[in-house]
Order: C-alpha cells, then sequence, then structure tokens
C-alpha cells in the first residue's frame, strides 16, 4: 500500500516538475560533513513571484511512514536548514521545498549518500630527500584538516586520494592513502628542475563521497648548480629536551650552494593544532640550533619545526617535523662516573665494587620534575657483551668481577617511565690487580682439602675393612722379655749355675737363689718337731697342700731340672730383699752342701723367709697354711707365692718342693759335751748351719727395719712361723719361757730378735728342761755335726754383724 | 682434617645462616601495616602516600606507552604515523599547566584537582575501550589486559588520590572541581580503531602529564623529603 503511494506521489512529483519552468527553487545540496549533522541548502530560482512570497518550506519525513515536518533549524535568509545530532539518524530522509502548496523538489536520501567531508587545506610540501646526483627528490606532503570537520570525538579518520602530475602533463597521477593515514605522506621521484602539482581531496573510509580537492600546489625544486657530490640538503637532526623544560633544535646545513652561508636558513615552528608558523626564538648560530626556553615550551603540544630557505628565489622546505616534548626527552649522561672497591673475595679471584655517579645536573630531580634511572653498563675488555644492571639511586654493587683483569665501565640514564636513555658517559676502567699469594693459597687450600678427603677416605676404608689386622698392628702380642746378651734357651734349659754366672758379670745382680733356705728351715723345725702333733700335721698338711698346690699349677714338670716349675700368674709377691737372702747364700756357699738337701747340688735354691718376718698379727688361728704355695718358674727363679690371708704377696726364690720332705735338720743333739756343749748330729747339718746363720747374720738393724714392716711383708713362712709358735702354744707353756729365752740369745749376738728367738725356741725345744743358750757354734765336728756352747757371750770383739758374716768372723765362730 | 673440619662447619654454618635469613625474610615479609577494616591503623603519611600514587603513576604510564605501541604495530603498521601529531582529545578541554615554571606556579591543591579531573575524565573512555577490545576482532589478549590493569590500577590511583585530597583539605586547603566531566565517545561514527587508537594516544600523553604532576606535587609537600 505505500509503495504504491509512494509510486503514485513521485509520478505526480515528475508531472509538476514538468509543468513548472526548470528555473524554480531547487534544492541545491543537502550534505554531511562528519556523519553526525547535516544541511541541506537552495536556491530560489528565478520565479520572482515565488520568491516575493517568500513562502519556501523545507519540509522532510524521516524514516518511512512518517509524517512532513518542517526543517528543525530553519535559519531564515540563508536558504538552508541544519539538522543537528538530536535529528540526525542511520535512516532514509525525504526533504521537499514547498511553497503555498506546491511542492517544488522533492529529495530522499541515506546520511552515508550525503556524506562529503571538507577538502583539506594548507597543503604543503617538505624537501625528504634528494638524490646523490641532485637530479631527483623526494617529498614529504603535509595538510591540515579543516576545523569545520572536527567532531565530538576528537578525530574522524580519513582517507586521502593524493594526485600530481608535471605541471604541463594532461593526467593526473593518483594515490590513495590508507585510511588514518596523517601527514606527512611521502611522494617518491620527483626531478629537480621541474614544476609539479599537487592536490588532494579525503573521504572517510567506508561511506560518503569524497570531499572537493584541496588548493593546487606546485612542487619545484631548483636544480642546484653544485656540482659537489654527494649533494646534501639541510635538515634538522636532532631535537631534544634534556630536562622536559626547554629544548633544542639542531640542524645540518649540507652542502647546498649559497645555504651554506649563516641566516640563509630559517627554523620556524607551530605549536599546537592550526597554529600559525613562528621563528624560532633563539637562534644559536655557531651550533646550526634553534634554542626554546620555558616560556616556548608545553610539554603536552604538538609541536612542528621546519626549516627554510629562500633558494633561487623559491621558499623551500627543507625538512620539518613534529613531535610533542614529553617524546623528545633525552637527559644529559650522569657525570661524576667513579667506583671504589667493596671487597675482595676470600680466593681473590673475585672482587666486588661500588659504581658512583650523580645525576645529570641538568635534571630537577629535586622538584621531582624528573626521574631517572639509570642503566650500568660493564664488560671485560676482551669481551663484546655488555652487562647491564638497572639502577634508581645513583650508586649501586657491582659483583662478582675477576681480578686481575680489566673491565669497562659506563653509564647512562633514562626517565623512568618515558623518552629515550641519555649517551653514555666516558668509559672508566677498572682494573682490580691480582694478588698472586692469594690465588697460590687458594690452589694449595683447594688442594690440601683434597688430600685430606682422600686420606680420611682411605683411613676409613681401612678402618671398616681391616679393623683386625690393625690391631694386631697397634697392640701386638706381648713379646718374650729378652735381657741383653743372654741367650733365652740357656735361661730356659741351662743350669742355674752357669745362668748365675752370667749374672755374676753384672755388678747389680745378687743373686737371690739360696735367700730361702732359712724358709726351709722353719719348715724343717716344724716337721723336726715330733712332740707337737699337731703341728706336725700342720706341716704334713702344709706339705701336701704344697705338692697339691704345686700339681694343680700350670706348670709344667721339667724333667731336666728335676724341679716342678710353674708359673703363677697371680705374680710374683714379695720380693726379698737383700742381705739375708745374700748372706745365706754366703753361708750356704761357705758350707758343704749335703745331697740329702733334695736341691740339685750346684742349685742353690733360696727360699724366702729368711728375713723372718714376723707376722704380728695373727690372721687366725689356724693361719691358712694349707694356702701356702711353693711355685717355680721355668727359670730357676721361682716365687713363692701364698694366697689368702690378704696378704701382700711375697717374692721368693725357688725352692726345690720335694726337698721339704727329705731335707735333713740338724735337730738331733747326738751328744751332749761334758762343757755342757750340744752335738747337733750330722742329718741335721743343715738346719744348724741355717739356724747359726741366723745367729750370725741377725741384724739388729736389719731386724728392725722388717719388724715395723710386718703388715706388709708378712710372708706365709712368717704365717708359718707364727702357726709353729701357735702350735708350741697350744702344746704348752713353753713357749714363753721360750721367748724369755730368746731373750738370752739376743743378749748373745743380736738383742729383740724374736724370729730368731722364735727359731731359737723351735730348736731348743728338744730338751725339756731350761737349758742354755747354744748359741754359738763351739766346733763342727768331723761328722758335720756341730758343737754348740751354752752361754757364751758374744765377745766385745765381735763387731755387729752388718749382714755378711765375714768369713773370719765365721772364723771366730767356728773354730 | 681440621682443616676440613672448618670447612664443612662454615658449610653447616652457611647452611644455617641461609635457611635463618629465609626464615627472617619470610617474617618480615608478613607484617600487614594495617589491619582493614579497623580505626586503629596508624595513618599513613603524605609522603607515603605520594610514593605509591607515583609508583601507580609510573606503572600506568608505562602500560599505556606498551599499550599504544602494540596496539600500532598491529592495526596501524607501516603507515609513517606520528605519534607525536595528535588530534585534538577529549581532555583537552582541561586547561593544564603546560610546562614546569607553569605547574610550579598554580597552587598544589589546583595541581592536585587536575590530576583528579585528568583521571575521572578518563574512567569512562577507558571502560569504552576495554569493551570495545573485548568485542573486536585481533585484539591480542595482552592488549587487553594491559588494559584491564590499567583500568584497575587506575581506580586506586584515584582511590589514593582522595585520600590526598582529603588530608590536603583537612589541612586548610580546600578541594576545587575546576574541571568539567568531559563527555564519553560517541557510539557512531569512524572506524573503531581509529576512534581507539587517537584515545590511545591521548590517554599515553595524559598518563604522563599525571605522573609528571604527581611527581611535582610529592616534592611540593613538606613531609616529602626524598627528591
Amino acid at each position: 500500500m505505500a509503495a504504491l503511494w509512494v509510486i503514485w506521489y513521485s509520478l505526480a512529483v515528475a508531472f509538476i516538475d514538468s509543468v513548472y519552468s526548470s528555473d524554480g527553487p531547487t534544492i541545491t545540496e543537502c550534505r554531511s560533513l562528519e556523519q553526525e549533522t547535516f544541511t541541506c541548502r537552495w536556491s530560489e530560482g528565478n520565479n520572482q513571484n515565488l520568491t516575493q512570497h517568500s513562502q519556501l518550506k523545507l519540509l522532510y519525513t524521516k524514516g518511512k511512514n512518517s509524517n512532513w515536518r518542517e526543517c528543525p533549524t530553519d535559519l531564515s535568509g540563508e536558504s538552508t536548514c541544519f539538522f543537528n545530532q538530536s535529528h540526525t539518524a542511520d535512516t532514509e530522509y525525504c526533504v521537499q521545498l514547498k511553497s503555498s502548496n506546491i511542492t517544488h523538489q522533492l529529495r530522499c536520501f541515506t546520511i552515508g549518500d550525503i556524506v562529503k567531508p571538507d577538502a583539506p587545506i594548507s597543503l604543503s610540501w617538505a624537501l625528504l630527500n634528494i638524490s646523490q646526483s641532485g637530479l631527483f627528490m623526494d617529498v614529504q606532503l603535509w595538510w591540515e584538516e579543516p576545523v569545520s570537520s572536527d567532531t565530538s570525538s576528537g578525530w574522524n579518520p580519513r582517507k586521502y586520494e593524493i594526485q600530481y602530475k608535471p605541471q604541463e602533463a594532461e593526467h593526473w597521477q593518483s594515490i590513495e592513502t590508507v585510511p588514518n593515514q596523517h601527514p606527512p605522506q611521502p611522494l617518491y621521484n620527483f626531478a629537480t628542475g621541474k614544476e609539479y602539482v599537487v592536490r588532494l581531496r579525503c573521504t572517510y573510509p567506508n561511506i560518503g563521497n569524497f570531499s572537493d580537492f584541496s588548493d593546487v600546489l606546485k612542487v619545484f625544486l631548483p636544480r642546484s648548480q653544485s656540482v659537489e657530490a654527494p649533494l646534501e640538503r639541510p635538515r634538522i637532526t636532532d631535537c631534544r629536551s634534556p630536562e622536559q623544560e626547554t629544548f633544542t633544535c639542531r640542524w645540518s646545513v649540507g652542502n647546498y650552494q649559497n645555504l651554506t652561508e649563516r641566516k640563509r636558513l630559517r627554523f620556524f615552528y607551530t605549536k599546537g593544532n592550526n597554529a600559525d608558523w613562528k621563528e624560532c626564538p633563539k637562534y644559536i648560530y655557531n651550533e646550526n640550533s634553534c634554542y626554546f626556553n620555558q616560556t616556548y615550551t608545553s610539554i603536552w603540544i604538538s609541536y612542528c619545526v621546519q626549516l627554510k630557505s629562500d633558494f633561487q628565489d623559491q621558499y623551500i622546505t627543507f625538512d620539518k617535523r613534529c613531535f610533542s616534548i614529553d617524546n623528545i626527552v633525552k637527559p644529559d649522561p650522569p657525570i661524576a662516573l667513579n667506583w671504589t672497591l667493596l671487597n675482595i673475595s676470600q680466593s681473590g679471584l673475585l672482587a666486588d665494587i661500588q659504581v658512583l655517579w650523580e645525576a645529570p645536573p641538568t635534571a630537577d630531580i629535586k622538584n621531582g620534575w624528573i626521574s631517572l634511572k639509570y642503566e650500568i653498563q660493564y664488560k671485560a675488555s676482551d669481551s663484546n657483551h655488555w652487562d647491564l644492571i638497572e639502577a634508581f639511586s645513583t650508586s649501586h654493587p657491582v659483583y662478582a668481577l675477576s681480578t686481575g683483569k680489566s673491565y669497562e665501565l659506563r653509564l647512562r640514564c633514562k626517565q623512568i617511565a618515558n623518552g629515550d636513555f641519555s649517551e653514555f658517559t666516558d668509559l672508566v676502567y677498572i682494573f682490580i690487580p691480582a694478588t698472586r699469594s692469594t690465588q697460590a693459597g687458594l690452589l694449595f687450600r683447594l688442594i690440601l682439602v683434597f688430600v685430606l678427603l682422600g686420606m680420611s677416605l682411605v683411613l676409613l676404608l681401612t678402618l671398616f675393612t681391616k679393623s683386625q689386622r690393625l690391631k694386631l698392628f697397634f697392640l701386638p702380642p706381648v713379646p718374650v722379655p729378652k735381657i741383653n746378651g743372654i741367650d733365652p734357651d740357656l735361661l730356659k734349659k741351662g743350669k742355674i749355675d752357669e745362668v748365675n754366672s752370667i749374672f755374676a758379670n753384672h755388678l747389680s745382680y745378687k743373686s737371690d737363689l739360696y735367700i730361702d733356705d732359712p724358709w726351709v728351715e722353719f719348715i724343717d723345725i716344724d716337721l723336726d718337731d715330733p712332740d707337737e702333733k699337731a703341728e706336725v700335721a700342720d706341716t704334713d698338711r702344709l706339705l701336701g697342700q704344697d705338692h697339691l698346690k704345686s700339681d694343680n699349677c700350670l706348670g709344667v714338670k721339667d724333667d731336666d731340672s728335676g724341679r716342678d716349675s710353674c708359673y703363677e700368674p697371680e705374680g710374683p709377691e714379695e720380693v726379698i730383699i737383700g742381705r739375708q737372702g745374700e748372706l745365706s747364700s754366703l753361708q750356704l756357699e761357705g758350707n758343704e752342701r749335703k745331697e740329702n738337701i733334695k736341691n740339685d747340688i750346684g742349685v742353690p735354691s733360696g727360699i724366702s723367709g729368711t728375713d723372718a718376718k714376723w707376722s704380728l698379727q695373727p690372721n687366725s688361728e689356724d693361719c691358712e697354711c694349707s694356702k701356702m704355695q711353693l711355685v717355680t718358674t721355668d727359670k730357676g727363679l721361682s716365687t713363692i707365692t701364698k694366697t689368702g690371708l690378704n696378704q701382700p704377696p711375697l717374692h721368693s726364690q725357688l725352692s726345690n718342693q720335694s726337698s721339704f720332705g727329705k731335707m735333713d735338720f740338724y735337730a738331733q743333739v747326738s751328744d751332749i759335751t761334758p762343757t755342757g756343749g750340744v752335738l747337733l748330729s750330722p742329718g741335721q747339718q743343715n738346719k744348724l748351719q741355717i739356724s747359726l746363720a741366723k745367729e750370725t747374720s741377725l741384724d739388729p738393724k736389719a731386724n728392725q727395719k722388717t719388724k715395723p714392716s710386718d703388715n706388709a711383708y708378712t710372708s706365709e713362712v712368717d704365717a708359718e712361723q707364727f702357726c709353729a709358735i701357735d702350735s708350741s702354744k697350744a702344746s704348752g707353756p713353753g713357749t714363753e719361757e721360750n721367748l724369755n729365752l730368746s731373750s738370752y740369745f739376743t743378749a748373745e749376738s743380736l738383742a729383740n730378735v724374736t724370729v730368731g728367738s722364735c727359731k731359737q725356741t723351735e730348736n731348743t725345744r728338744q730338751p725339756t728342761i731350761p737349758v742354755p743358750d747354744y748359741t754359738s757354734i763351739h766346733m763342727v765336728g768331723s761328722q758335720q755335726s756341730l758343737l754348740l756352747n751354752p752361754n757364751v757371750l758374744p765377745s766385745k770383739s765381735q763387731p755387729p754383724l752388718a749382714g755378711y758374716l765375714m768369713p773370719e768372723q765365721l772364723g771366730n765362730v767356728i773354730p | 682434617m681440621y682443616d676440613f673440619e672448618i670447612k664443612t662447619r662454615n658449610l653447616l654454618s652457611l647452611l644455617v645462616l641461609v635457611f635463618g635469613v629465609q626464615v627472617g625474610a619470610g617474617v618480615t615479609t608478613v607484617m600487614p601495616v594495617c589491619v582493614n577494616g579497623r580505626g586503629d591503623c596508624r595513618t599513613i603519611s603524605m609522603g607515603e602516600m605520594f610514593d605509591r600514587a607515583v609508583e601507580i603513576s609510573h606503572q600506568l604510564h608505562a602500560l599505556s606507552t606498551d599499550m599504544l605501541n602494540e596496539f600500532n604495530q598491529r592495526f596501524i603498521q607501516g603507515q609513517h604515523l606520528n605519534l607525536s601529531f595528535i588530534n585534538s582529545c577529549h581532555t583537552s578541554n582541561i586547561v593544564t599547566p603546560q610546562n614546569k615554571e607553569a605547574a610550579l606556579r598554580i597552587s598544589r591543591e589546583h595541581l592536585l584537582n587536575l590530576v583528579v579531573a585528568i583521571l575521572r575524565s578518563w574512567q569512562d573512555p577507558l571502560q569504552h575501550a576495554i569493551s570495545e577490545f573485548s568485542n573486536t576482532h585481533g585484539i591480542t589478549s595482552s592488549i587487553l589486559s594491559n588494559s584491564m590493569t590499567i583500568a584497575k590500577q587506575m581506580k586506586q590511583l584515584a582511590k589514593g588520590l582522595r585520600k590526598i585530597s582529603e588530608q590536603v583539605t583537612q589541612h586548610g586547603g580546600t578541594v576545587q572541581q575546576t574541571v568539567q566531566w568531559v563527555q564519553a565517545l560517541p557510539e557512531t561514527g569512524g572506524s573503531i580503531m581509529s576512534h581507539l587508537y587517537n584515545l590511545l594516544r591521548c590517554f599515553r600523553r595524559d598518563t604522563n602529564k599525571i605522573d609528571s604532576y604527581l611527581k611535582l606535587l610529592k616534592c611540593r609537600f613538606p613531609q616529602q623529603s626524598n627528591c
């Protein structure tokens, strides 16, 4: 229905148009510059009647099926109608001119159909490049948007069609730019010395029509008469703001003839859009630069600058560029770059340094107008690679530089968030000499550490794998003691006298072999006493025990020596000290040895106990006599040990145990002389001799010496003695008497010898009546019997014996 | 062996030291300055606030520069564009000091107001740009995430500046809303890319402006010493 109506309507319009003359009022143009608003213009034509009435009105419909409305903003008298943004939509419009019910013209369109931007203005060109020969050049085309095309969005992108041709040519050459293209647009390969014309128009990228063409621009560069090659045009080399407050532009003059003169080149600038060109506020001619101080500097406004000169009566722009100050900030380089040594590593191979510098003096850091960051660059002199460090203060450490190596250090800075880096500072060379000693020291330490590690490893390994062998190595089995110059075999198997003779060579050697005879004596005495059964029994038991012990002992029977040898691990118990032993041995040597002494002939056996240590403290009633042992060592150096009674060990010479049973004693009185002397039977010669020896050897000093030490040195023999005494006590009261008798004995020889008296008592017990003390031997019978004289007081001439019975003394005693 | 022991001991002590340092670092990093929602947390000094504001503005400017460069590379490539040649921006209506002298001449309160005004006038355009980015085919994720980060940081900066403004007014100054609200981008017309491109260029310029003003302001408050 609507379509039919439209068709009818258009037919009607066509009819009316044909009816009225063509000179009537017409809509000359409906146009939108920027797709947001549009304006329609009309002409009233030459129909006088109509214009007089001024009844022409523009009506429009917006979209289909809408009513005709009058122009929203009728600018009376100007024959235009402006549709602003509120009346503009992306739909179909129809407009008609009406005057008093006569429709003069009707047009329908969409916005896209009527969009047509204004033509660019201010077309200009600048030299972009010139060939070395000077025959060709590249130019850049500049233009501006007309102000009217500015929209509320600030910017409407356009694309341009640039047309150019040599002046005399007929056809335009055309280039179309891409959308969003901003000036400048380069144009290439223009010949110099030839006149060109350039024009351009623009359009919105996807909509509407091209604008009108701009004014035609003439491009002409006179050909240089310079023969210098290569030809260089004057150009702006650099625009830079060192501190974001001022800026300077520099240019090079090039080698154009006549242009190298000063003041022939002029520098212009514009600030902001569509501003006029102004000349440089301050030329610095000797530098070919223009300085803009603070008043001429605005940071966030676009600048354009150009270099111009009149050249052969042509005003030529040799260079042109645009920028904003915040994009050309390039600080001055930092100053006072220096470094100090922080420390050198322990190895001496590496060093740390602190790099110090100062901010460029131009930068206003104090006010915060500019804030810089720094870039430290360093490298080894022989390297090409720069290591970078970023810093925000004016000092920064650089770690781990090798000593003995030369480094190069430089620094530059830039604004933290914007702009370019400054130039570098001058190179600073770093050389930290390497100390050779530390190097060697390090090597040494390294080697030492590795060696020690290896050693400890080996040690650990051996410890774990060969611990047994190592133990053997470090704790070898105890070796057999060796005496220098003595054959151990001899000591083992040789005769004791041979050994002795060898020992005799040593001055310090004192034979201990004979000193034990008195000990045997006591036992003999014990055995000898037939009256006291207890004693006998005791002795028997003792001997029996001894035998038992010797059987039990670890020793092996020494067949060669005829002795039982035994090593008692409990060890030596008491060493028989010196004099008595020696004395007795001397005595025994002096005396003839009997065969019935079971000791081997020539092998004197020392019997301990002769020194008659007296145990003052009876340990027990029965004396534990059974515990006494007699042991022999295989060397003939025998020890007699007695365990038990907690007594200190007694070291004694060997005695042949078997001799005890078979020993003969001078216990039997064979005869009594008329003078009261007693003749002991030869069978008991030994005992008598010993008792004689006792008499002679009893040294008061020695006795006194030994007596106080009885606690410590009480021997089994002493115990034995005690036993004897004990038993004698038990047998009768004679003991006391005997003791008393002993005083006689002492008086005769050496006083206070209780041991002696004890023995004496034993010896003299046989006569039941008190008898004179037979302490002095009157004579020795032919049958080796002793004749004892009663009550023989010791002669004053007899000096107290000092341990030894000298031969002459013996002579005194034994006539 | 002794040497070796020393070495091992050193090594051990080093290990202990390292561990200790790490523990120490862990302790020191977890040290809240202020508990949210509590009135008893200490007031942050003006200097500290400006430090943070400047830090953010640095980042803003760096991000906007990155974004513009990437956008340029991707969509406006090879067109001999001169970045400094900027068509008018919507914030051009805000009259701002154009150099250091001018910036130092005006009062710090006014300068602060200008910064706030610029910042505020970019909130809507930026949101618009983000929505455009997310609708536009070919926008890289980095541009999108950059723009989102920028929006976030702008909010933070605005918050911080509001606090600074409060303190400034407490100390006698009055915040004058000297800047008119600038209308946002129109929905129609032109190429979106062109819009966005110009927008980004304007934004970059303004972030630089904000950054410079803030740094200047930071040093103009007497509490601030490290300028």
